[in-house]
């Protein structure tokens, strides 16, 4: 079914609503989440408590983007969820990424007053500036958590090329957050 | 600030760039196509220079061996 008639669902206050959801995204929805926790019963759960929300959302908000309001919710309820202390015993994917993107901040004991909402703005401007494919790999690795391994074969790519392609995306945006002030 | 808060500063991005990429494609060449650019534009470095004057001098030295080697044989004089 497409987005425009699930929100209509969601508007008409239709229990349908929900079922066509998790038909469309479910899986991808239990992905995103199951990446970040690593634990199928926690997944799942963000996935129905995603839905809730929704129900609870819409109306009156009306999104642009089913897909990715869906998936900022389930991010934010999972990497809530998260235990970090745990996350970073167990080696888990998303602690390695955080550290990867402390890596691009010059100080990190300054600028802590930064917004994460006009962080994202920074970043939404940055993304502007790559190619539609170092978009794409940027965010499938910093935003839908995956695996380096997991993009190459998505994209048909090598592994090799892809990791430095990544380093060199984390250098060019210490350099772009360091021109927007955040600096040492 | 902290990776973490990086990490949560990506939920404001932009839709466009999460549907991109879910649903979006594109052929392996044209992320390559990034390399061979960046490799045009690379200037040559001191040693690709010097090992082509080292290939040159070589050439011209066996050349000019040649040429006496043939003019000996020849019995003539330089």
């Amino acid at each position: 079914m497409e987005d425009e008639k699930i929100i209509e669902l969601f508007f008409a206050r239709s229990e349908e609503a929900i079922s066509e959801t998790d038909a469309a995204y479910g899986r991808r929805l239990f992905r995103i989440s199951d990446n970040i926790l690593h634990s199928r019963e926690d997944a799942e759960e963000c996935v129905s408590d995603t839905y809730l929300r929704t129900w609870n959302a819409i109306p009156p908000t009306r999104p642009y983007s089913l897909f990715s309001y869906l998936q900022k919710i389930c991010r934010n309820l999972s990497l809530t969820r998260l235990d970090w202390a745990n996350a970073a015993k167990r080696k888990a994917e998303v602690v390695s990424l955080t550290q990867e993107m402390e890596s691009c901040i010059p100080d990190v004991h300054r600028d802590t007053e930064l917004e994460t909402k006009e962080l994202g703005r920074i970043l939404n401007e940055f993304l502007e500036t790559l190619t539609p494919e170092n978009q794409m790999v940027f965010v499938r690795r910093y935003w839908f958590i995956e695996t380096t391994a997991e993009i190459a074969a998505r994209y048909g790519i090598k592994e090799g090329t892809l990791i430095t392609r990544l380093h060199r995306i984390r250098k060019k945006l210490a350099e772009f957050l360091e021109k927007e002030g955040i600096t040492v | 600030m902290k990776g973490k808060d990086v990490f949560r500063g990506i939920q404001f991005l932009d839709p466009k760039f999460i549907d991109q990429a879910e649903f979006g494609d594109f052929s392996p060449e044209a992320f390559y196509k990034e390399i061979d650019r960046r490799q045009a534009v690379r200037k040559p470095g001191f040693r690709r220079v010097f090992l082509i004057a080292a290939a040159i001098a070589l050439t011209a030295l066996l050349v000019g061996c040649g040429i006496v080697y043939v003019l000996k044989m020849q019995d003539l004089k330089l």
